[in-house]
């Protein structure tokens, strides 16, 4: 299981969350808040992979 | 999406994974022959062969569209983050640059202690996990847009195939390779066509359509050039 999962996401812990949430905020928001989802979609990919440069290096 | 980006996107991400397959297997052949080491390589690259050629048209042919494009898009975003947060660590000398020499040292020092049957299964896996990586990139871009599967498949080949004979004649490892460079450059890629698909299955319009992906791409180049700066700075402060 650990070495499919450091296969798939690179043993992070940060970029699978990134990525949930981003996806959660385009279902729920999308309708609301229109052309806006798209840049918040990407802001918060682009956060993830900020965050995720500051787990231990592998 | 150009064909020829999907071919040259896949064809860099390959021989990325096969220069690393190549290390593993000159290992092999120097401790215990060619004839094991290429044994282990022809099997892998066989179940590598079923694996794509039974898995990419299967997926397009019985999986809808929006539900594809939401699940390579992550999959994608997922290799993505992983190639670019480790091109970035390099960049910002917080982890050493690859170094086939050492791993080739490594890896015959290694099979030294063994007999040749780990031979023949240290060929095969490594062929077979690396090629795994590419497989799975080939069957994602081919499975985002139709009519791209020869073109990614193709670029996989191409460069599975410019590997191989560049082994076949150098018989070393290749040490000169700038892997870091191209590693970050299909971090980007993987992580931008990630985000473009994921995006579409979820519903996100696009403003300025298939175009988007180019300011897409362009966001994480300035991102990544942000992130290596500022890791290198406190080391340059001390």
């Amino acid at each position: 299981m650990n070495s499919v999962y450091k296969f798939i996401a690179g043993n992070s812990r940060v970029t699978p969350i990134g990525i949930a949430v981003a996806a959660i905020i385009a279902l729920t928001l999308h309708n609301g808040l229109g052309w806006w989802t798209a840049p918040l979609y990407i802001a918060v990919l682009l956060c993830t992979l900020a965050v995720c440069t500051f787990e231990p290096v592998q | 999406m150009s064909p020829w980006v999907a071919a040259g996107t896949t064809f860099l991400a390959s021989a990325l994974e096969f220069v690393e397959a190549a290390t593993i297997v000159l290992a092999v052949a120097y401790t215990a022959g060619w004839r094991v080491a290429l044994r282990g390589m022809g099997w892998a690259a066989a179940v590598l062969v079923v694996i794509t050629g039974v898995l990419g048209p299967a997926l397009l042919l019985y999986v809808p569209l929006a539900a594809l494009q939401i699940g390579i898009g992550i999959f994608l975003m997922l290799f993505g983050y992983t190639w670019l947060r480790k091109a970035i660590w390099r960049y910002a000398g917080r982890k050493p640059m690859r170094n086939e020499d050492a791993a080739f040292a490594a890896e015959i020092e290694e099979l030294r202690r063994h007999e040749q049957r780990f031979a023949f299964a240290t060929a095969f896996n490594g062929v077979l996990l690396e090629g795994l990586e590419v497989a799975v990139i080939v069957i994602t871009f081919s499975t985002g847009r139709a009519g791209t599967f020869v073109w990614a498949a193709g670029g996989a080949l191409l460069a599975g195939a410019i590997v191989v004979i560049a082994a076949a004649i150098l018989r070393q490892p290749f040490s000169r390779l700038p892997e870091n460079a191209i590693g970050f450059i299909v971090g980007i890629m993987l992580l931008s066509f990630g985000t473009f698909w994921s995006g579409e299955g979820l519903g996100i319009a696009w403003w300025a359509g298939e175009a988007t992906l180019a300011w897409i791409v362009g966001l994480y180049t300035i991102a990544a050039f942000v992130l290596i700066a500022a890791w290198r700075r406190p080391r340059a402060l001390a």
